[in-house]
């Protein structure tokens, strides 16, 4: 059986609240306006999110701002801290302690290893998830 | 053991019109844009109630595995219709027909009660259709 879907006009607020945080990710996080936004209460809000999206508003935001991160820890030449103040985070190690939560290594560790790996001139391909599978057969790195 | 899926094709001959299509007119959200220095793009698309379900929107172009003939008939057999690509889950099928309707989606049939609840079938651009269907009990 599949999973319940929420109803149309529900869902369709609840993008928009989407919308919206994401228009502003690096800022702090507003729960009370973005579920003034899908009409709904903060707590109601909240579940529903969760339950439609598969995570928390809060980790939705932080995902948003970890991915931003590790992008420009690879491709910017930004240091930690610039990047940690870029993506929204007011204290490095907050931001340190998130990322490597998320990531599995401190933002430094990353930075490094994926230019060790790739050099200067693809270290994109550290942030990209393209299985090679795909680039082998559909030939994206010839 | 398999837990599920994360990314599945969709092979489109124009990925500019497919992102057009796929975004601007179903709504779905960008997940990938990344050209390679090749020019291979690797573009990857979501339904916004299931960010975590990538569909990419393959370029049908000649390539390691696919030779010149095959991008030709492949185009063509798409461009019949041979591929119904999937399905697409809406919580009020009729109303997001006329919505899809009124941002120029072509449908292939309207929206019809069966037996597993409500459904309309539309295509995209070059061929590849797909089930709009409200389940029944949802």
């Amino acid at each position: 059986m599949r999973g319940r879907l929420v109803h149309d006009d529900t869902f369709r607020r609840l993008c928009r609240a989407r919308d919206f945080l994401a228009g502003d990710y690096q800022s702090a996080i507003r729960l009370e306006q973005a579920a003034r936004e899908a009409c709904l209460s903060p707590f109601h809000f909240h579940r529903l999110f969760t339950s439609t999206f598969g995570e928390t508003p809060h980790d939705f935001l932080t995902r948003l701002r970890i991915d931003r991160a590790r992008r420009l820890l690879v491709s910017a030449n930004m240091s930690v801290t610039d990047v940690c103040m870029e993506v929204g985070y007011s204290s490095l190690g907050s931001f340190s302690l998130k990322f490597r939560s998320v990531v599995g290594s401190s933002p430094t560790d990353y930075q490094r290893e994926i230019r060790r790996i790739f050099g200067y001139s693809a270290p994109w391909r550290g942030v990209l998830f393209l299985p090679d599978c795909f680039a082998s057969a559909f030939g994206a790195w010839q | 053991m398999i837990q599920r899926m994360s990314h599945t094709a969709i092979f489109v001959p124009d990925q500019d019109q497919a992102k057009d299509f796929y975004v601007g007119k179903l709504g779905f959200e960008v997940k990938t844009d990344a050209t390679m220095p090749n020019g291979f793009r690797w573009l990857t698309v979501s339904p916004k109630g299931q960010p975590e379900l990538e569909i990419i929107l393959m370029k049908i172009a000649a390539g390691p595995k696919i030779q010149q003939e095959d991008v030709d008939s492949i185009k063509e057999l798409v461009g019949k219709g041979a591929f119904g690509a999937g399905v697409f889950d809406t919580a009020d099928c009729r109303k997001t027909y006329e919505e899809l309707k009124a941002r120029g989606v072509e449908f292939l049939a309207p929206p019809k009660e069966e037996f597993y609840g409500v459904q309309a079938v539309f295509r995209d651009p070059f061929g590849n259709w797909f089930s709009l269907t409200e389940p029944k009990n949802q």
